[in-house]
């Protein structure tokens, strides 16, 4: 990949701020739209690649769904899960897309998980 | 009814384009940029290709393309539910290529122990090492018995002959019946 290391270091201190801000995070990534892990906080590192290439098809199949339905471009997905939450986001940049992907357990609060994901992903699509 | 077929086999073998190539409505896509370097394509699909072809009747042909790379195994699983065949697409140009087939047969076997399978080699003209024979035997080696032909994804009739042959096999093993496709 050839992602310059200033983006990273941005992506980094973006997971610092949104892991702190919403608190009950199990796992939280910022992954390429196909699918690789740019930077990434989770208790379990085997996690993060299958949730990186999940994060890309689950992305892709919702700019389909988007296009299908005639509602425009992909923003995010919500999974509610019987144990947690998962959340979505895409950030567009000129140079690539990224997807942001936090999951969170069944105490979150998933207003707040989106607020800051937005925010996070508004910091990343504004890194230089 | 209408039948699912999934197309599988190794990043740049042709699965997009061979659905592209036969179906009779405007594909579904979900090609992305690619960030990988060993890739030497500027796009790769990471959800699935869609298409179609009318059987007789009201009968329909469903074709579902999966992304070639091993970590979107989880495609793999999801799309495999309720299919009804598999076919594989190899590329002979690319280094690895029998062993890129041994990767698609393990990741789809529960799919091709239930149905039928049908391997397809792309790029053989140019590149004739290895052989089908080898593919043959190779499959053979894990207990796999399926038609080897080459075949040039961007011909119409290439891909319809893979499909008939994949067809004619569920045929034999399930008891459906059709004309050759057209």
């Amino acid at each position: 990949m050839n992602l310059s290391e200033s983006l990273k270091s941005a992506a980094d201190e973006t997971l610092d701020d949104l892991v702190k801000a919403v608190g009950s995070v199990r796992a939280v990534v910022i992954s390429t739209e196909d699918g690789f892990e740019l930077v990434s906080r989770s208790r379990d590192a085997s996690q993060v690649a299958r949730l990186s290439a999940m994060a890309s098809s689950m992305a892709a199949l919702g700019v389909m769904a988007g296009e299908e339905c005639d509602i425009g471009g992909f923003r995010s997905i919500t999974l509610e899960a019987q144990e947690g939450f998962i959340v979505m986001l895409q950030a567009r940049r000129p140079d690539s897309n990224f997807i942001l992907s936090v999951i969170s357990g069944p105490d979150a609060l998933v207003g707040k998980v989106v607020l800051y994901g937005r925010k996070a992903v508004r910091q990343l699509q504004h890194a230089r | 009814m209408e039948y699912k077929i999934v197309l599988a086999g190794v990043t740049g073998a042709g699965k997009t384009t061979a659905i592209g190539t036969v179906s009779e409505i405007d594909p579904v896509r979900t090609d992305v940029r690619n960030h990988d370097p060993t890739l030497a394509k500027e796009f790769t699909t990471v959800g699935l290709d869609y298409g179609e072809i009318a059987l007789d009747g009201d009968d329909r042909l469903r074709l579902y393309g999966t992304p070639g790379q091993v970590r979107f195994e989880c495609m793999w699983r999801i799309v495999s539910r309720g299919a009804l065949g598999l076919v594989i697409l190899v590329d002979n140009s690319q280094d690895g290529a029998l062993s890129s087939l041994e990767t698609y047969v393990g990741g789809f076997a529960d799919l091709i122990e239930r149905t039928a399978c049908v391997v397809g080699v792309g790029r053989s003209e140019s590149h004739p090492e290895p052989g089908l024979d080898d593919y043959a035997d190779r499959l053979l080696e894990q207990g796999v018995v399926c038609p080897v032909v080459p075949v040039d994804v961007r011909r119409r009739s290439d891909v319809l002959m893979l499909l008939d042959l994949l067809l004619t096999q569920l045929e034999m093993k399930t008891g459906i019946t059709d004309g050759p496709l057209e």
